[in-house]
């Protein structure tokens, strides 16, 4: 499709401006999706002119005073939530992030597959699972506290020792919190931890199946420990990553600050520098330890996928977890194909997709009604 | 009662840090600046009743409150009409982005850099951005055709994007081998 350059710019301005036709905005998405290139261009211009809208209106859209005093009526509320939050604080200072996205619709055969793979990116949520059985939702503010509440008070009433908290983030999940010794735990997508309602006196215990991002409050008489269905993670106060999911073959310690050690069941402890990462092959049973970019292995916590040299099969595992997809190889060289990179987590399947098939001989097909996504090696006739 | 006060200081940080970006996010994509108000209005109003900002970390707020504004545009504008299409949904990516990079020192930046463009052009951006004239009232303004506005800007446009574009963050960078 050949366009003057010039007819884009106003195409872009008036996209911008909200003045389009729906013919002229085919046109522009058309020509968006054409060429990367041309991504690059549109939204390069598109931050040009919300960078100059902005500088208009900085100094004129200094509202604070309009939103505070709108606030100040409700601050009467404020003393009996102070009642349940110091309940909380006894258990887990839950930071409950609620991000609503735009409803799933039902996804039938012979969509295409840019319908298809417009999967949102996951939500912030989490499952908060009492010894007894009881099950919460930790995701929408204020009720959910009052649950978490009730769980405090029949704790209080059994031995604090016996009783176990259990935090579940589904896939498409993750979640953040703080523990009652001031530990912040990040849990990502398809993961588990199980903590006590309150820490015994000389150690600190939580039980993890999955990842979890962890910056351990310093007490060095009561090491920190995060067991894990192959092994066990000693801290005394540090900033680490564990990954250890059921289904990966490898049980992975990445560690950003501090020192700790990773004892594999049956087998020597392992201590760690900052830098370097441990590495459990499950299979093979061998340990091994290097340097790598481990702010990169953190990077999730923080929002991004960031793989480096990382297979494209072992990459769908991470997607798959996130978007609640399933991947299907139809042949062994595609997963093969390595990649490096970094992704922010919240844009769509399709934008991260889109962008792997331009810079690789793959391509990306739904199959099915399930959510399934076959990839396949692109034939290179095709332009 | 000490709680409390910090409490509402810390309320009162967040709201005069993030007001504005969050402000001129929305204003990009509701239809008026009264809706747009409206939005980042509740957004407050919604986080300091279920009380959310006190357990957020610094750096999950910023990201948090931009998406309330986004997902709360979206909900009213889909409420009205608008389907998303994919330029839709990368057009909010983008913007989202920009509003999470709004500060006084990138606005101080942009000024700059504008100082430095021809004069007519820097007039015609004035005009259209700063004053928010249609382009029609801007040409009368500066006495040019409304061709000359238009031209102008687009030109305007693309010489702040390349000097610009250095500090517009690699969001995304991949590179493959194939072995």
């Amino acid at each position: 499709m050949m366009m003057n350059r010039d007819y884009i710019d106003d195409l872009i301005l008036g996209y911008c401006d909200g003045t389009l036709s729906d013919e002229e905005k085919d046109c522009l998405n058309e020509w968006i999706a054409s060429s990367a290139d041309h991504d690059k261009y549109f939204s390069d211009l598109v931050r040009t002119h919300a960078l100059l809208h902005a500088v208009g209106k900085w100094e004129a859209s200094d509202r604070k005073d309009a939103y505070l005093s709108l606030v100040g009526k409700k601050r009467h509320a404020r003393r009996m939530w102070y009642g349940i939050a110091a309940a909380c604080v006894a258990c887990l200072v839950l930071s409950a992030l609620f991000f609503m996205q735009p409803g799933d619709e039902k996804r039938g055969a012979g969509l295409s597959l840019a319908e298809v793979t417009k999967v949102d990116a996951g939500e912030i949520k989490a499952y908060l699972q009492l010894e007894r059985g009881d099950c919460f939702e930790l995701s929408k503010g204020k009720f959910e506290y009052q649950e978490v509440k009730r769980s405090i008070e029949v704790r209080d009433s059994l031995p604090a020792s016996l009783t176990w908290h259990k935090v579940v983030v589904p896939s498409g999940g993750e979640y953040s919190m703080v523990l009652d010794d001031g530990t912040k735990v990040w849990l990502n997508s398809a993961s588990e931890l199980k903590v006590p309602a309150s820490f015994e006196e000389d150690a600190r215990y939580v039980y993890l199946k999955g990842e979890a991002y962890f910056e351990v409050a310093s007490d060095s008489s009561r090491p920190f420990l995060v067991n894990l269905a192959d092994g066990v993670v000693r801290v005394v106060g540090t900033s680490f990553n564990v990954s250890s999911y059921e289904d990966d073959r490898r049980v992975e310690v990445a560690l950003l600050e501090g020192k700790v050690a990773f004892r594999p069941v049956e087998k020597e402890e392992y201590s760690l520098l900052p830098g370097q990462i441990v590495t459990l092959d499950k299979d093979r049973c061998e340990v091994s330890i290097r340097e790598g970019d481990v702010k990169a292995i953190a990077g999730w916590h923080a929002g991004n996928f960031i793989f480096e040299d990382m297979p494209l099969r072992e990459l769908a595992v991470k997607l798959e977890r996130w978007y609640q997809v399933r991947f299907e190889f139809s042949d062994k060289t595609c997963g093969e194909m390595r990649f490096s990179g970094a992704v922010e987590k919240h844009r769509s399947l399709d934008y991260v997709l889109d962008i792997i098939s331009r810079m690789a001989p793959v391509c990306f097909e739904s199959v099915g009604e399930e959510q399934t996504i076959r990839v396949r090696v692109k034939e290179r006739n095709t332009n | 009662m000490k709680g409390k006060l910090n409490e509402i200081a810390l309320f009162e940080k967040i709201v005069e840090k993030y007001q504005r970006p969050m402000f001129l996010y929305a204003c990009n994509l509701m239809h008026s600046d009264e809706e747009a108000e409206d939005v980042v209005q509740d957004i407050f109003l919604k986080l300091w009743n279920n009380m959310t900002f006190r357990d957020l970390q610094p750096d999950v707020l910023k990201t948090y409150l931009l998406r309330a504004v986004k997902n709360t545009c979206i909900d009213r504008l889909s409420a009205s009409r608008m389907s998303l299409q994919r330029v839709d949904l990368a057009y909010l990516d983008i913007l989202e982005e920009e509003a999470s990079r709004l500060d006084e020192h990138l606005i101080q930046e942009v000024r700059k850099e504008m100082e430095a463009l021809p004069e007519k052009t820097r007039k015609v951006l004035h005009a259209v951005y700063f004053m928010n004239l249609k382009y029609q009232d801007a040409a009368e303004l500066l006495g040019v055709s409304v061709n000359t506005v238009k031209t102008l800007l687009k030109y305007g446009i693309k010489q702040l994007k390349e000097k610009l574009s250095d500090k517009f963050e690699l969001f995304l960078f991949l590179h493959v081998s194939c072995d």
